[in-house]
């Protein structure tokens, strides 16, 4: 695990690197195809995704779902990815892929409760069958803490950036939360 | 739900204020559940109905990196295969539970050629169920500029040139 920062001004910019478990394959892009019925063909039709994309790719905001650590894995079968303590007193998968920054962070300032207000994605390079993807994320900006009707808590932006083997840019994903504590009735 | 789409629109077809074709969703937990599942989303409040409703919310909520596969399979449907997202922005307003019948609309609300010709189209998306907003969403979507005009997905990073974009705000009413 790496050394966190102790000071709240020190997580701005602070990063957590890592590759994705999964590899970019047919059968989970089918499943998203099939969760949306989505028929485009550069998805699945390897005749026209040959000469539209050259070759196969997968639904430009699919970067999140080839990051996201198994929930469970033969290669770490002692650790399981929960974030939100349903399996209470399982050992955590760490990195919690892809939006570690923002867990840690949470953690940090000890918010239990948040929500997303806004998400903002850029699309770069696609996704193509084999790609392995390297997540970086990190907490652009905090605010001061603020009290509202959920409670009492701060505004942060959690930034996601999803590289393919290669080094280039796939996609971009912005999440401005708002964390907090509920207020004593 | 719209048919398969092999044709593919060019920016010079494309007018501000064209609207797009509605699609409708009639959302069952199954709906939710496989769309967590297909972008690996495991949260309780996308497949655990009890939880949900211990936590006060009515139901199971549709997750966003599902919303975005409806967003993108809706701004595809329209414009082809061609058509190469660049960028999104979700607002979220409202859960999408099951039993919902959402109903996904959107308009073109500029259409602009970037230095080295790329056209780009910015359309706002509804997603309502009945007269509440669930989610607004702004797509930035690439498309050829003609018919037969240059293919969006042919071009590299250094013609892919999103940062030099105006902001999607800019092109809201």
């Amino acid at each position: 695990m790496t050394n966190l920062p102790e000071k709240l001004e020190d997580w701005i910019g602070f990063r957590f690197e890592a590759d994705a478990e999964l590899v970019v394959e047919q059968g989970a892009i089918n499943h998203w195809l099939e969760a949306v019925r989505d028929a485009n063909p550069v998805y699945w039709d390897e005749e026209v995704a040959n000469t539209i994309t050259d070759g196969i790719i997968a639904p430009s905001p699919m970067a999140s779902t080839f990051a996201t650590s198994y929930r469970w894995s033969p290669r770490r079968p002692d650790h399981v990815w929960d974030v939100h303590g349903v399996e209470p007193g399982a050992p955590k998968v760490w990195p919690r892929l892809p939006v570690e920054a923002h867990f840690s962070f949470k953690e940090f300032t000890g918010l239990k409760e948040g929500i997303v207000g806004k998400i903002e994605a850029e699309y770069y390079e696609p996704l193509r069958l084999g790609d392995r993807i390297h997540v970086t994320s990190y907490i652009s900006k905090c605010g001061e803490l603020r009290t509202n009707r959920l409670g009492t808590g701060r505004d942060w932006t959690a930034v996601v950036e999803f590289r393919n083997q290669n080094g280039d840019m796939v996609s971009i994903d912005r999440f401005d939360f708002y964390c907090y504590n509920r207020d004593p009735a | 739900m719209m048919a398969r789409n092999l044709e593919n629109l060019a920016a010079d077809q494309i007018a501000v204020g064209d609207k797009l074709p509605m699609l409708t969703v009639p959302v069952t937990a199954t709906t939710i559940v496989m769309g967590a599942s297909a972008s690996r989303d495991y949260q309780p409040q996308h497949h655990d109905h009890e939880w949900c409703i211990r936590v006060g919310l009515r139901g199971i909520i549709m997750n966003t990196p599902n919303q975005a596969g409806w967003m993108s399979r809706y701004i595809t449907d329209w414009a082809g295969p061609m058509a190469r997202l660049g960028r999104m922005k979700f607002r979220m307003r409202a859960s999408i539970c099951p039993g919902d019948l959402l109903a996904i609309s959107g308009e073109v609300m500029r259409v602009t050629h970037d230095r080295t010709g790329c056209s780009w189209v910015d359309v706002n998306v509804e997603a309502k169920v009945g007269d509440t907003l669930a989610s607004a969403t702004t797509v930035t979507v690439a498309l050829p500029s003609t018919q037969g005009g240059e293919n969006p997905w042919k071009r590299k990073a250094d013609r892919w040139l999103l940062a030099e974009l105006a902001p999607l705000e800019e092109a809201r009413r």
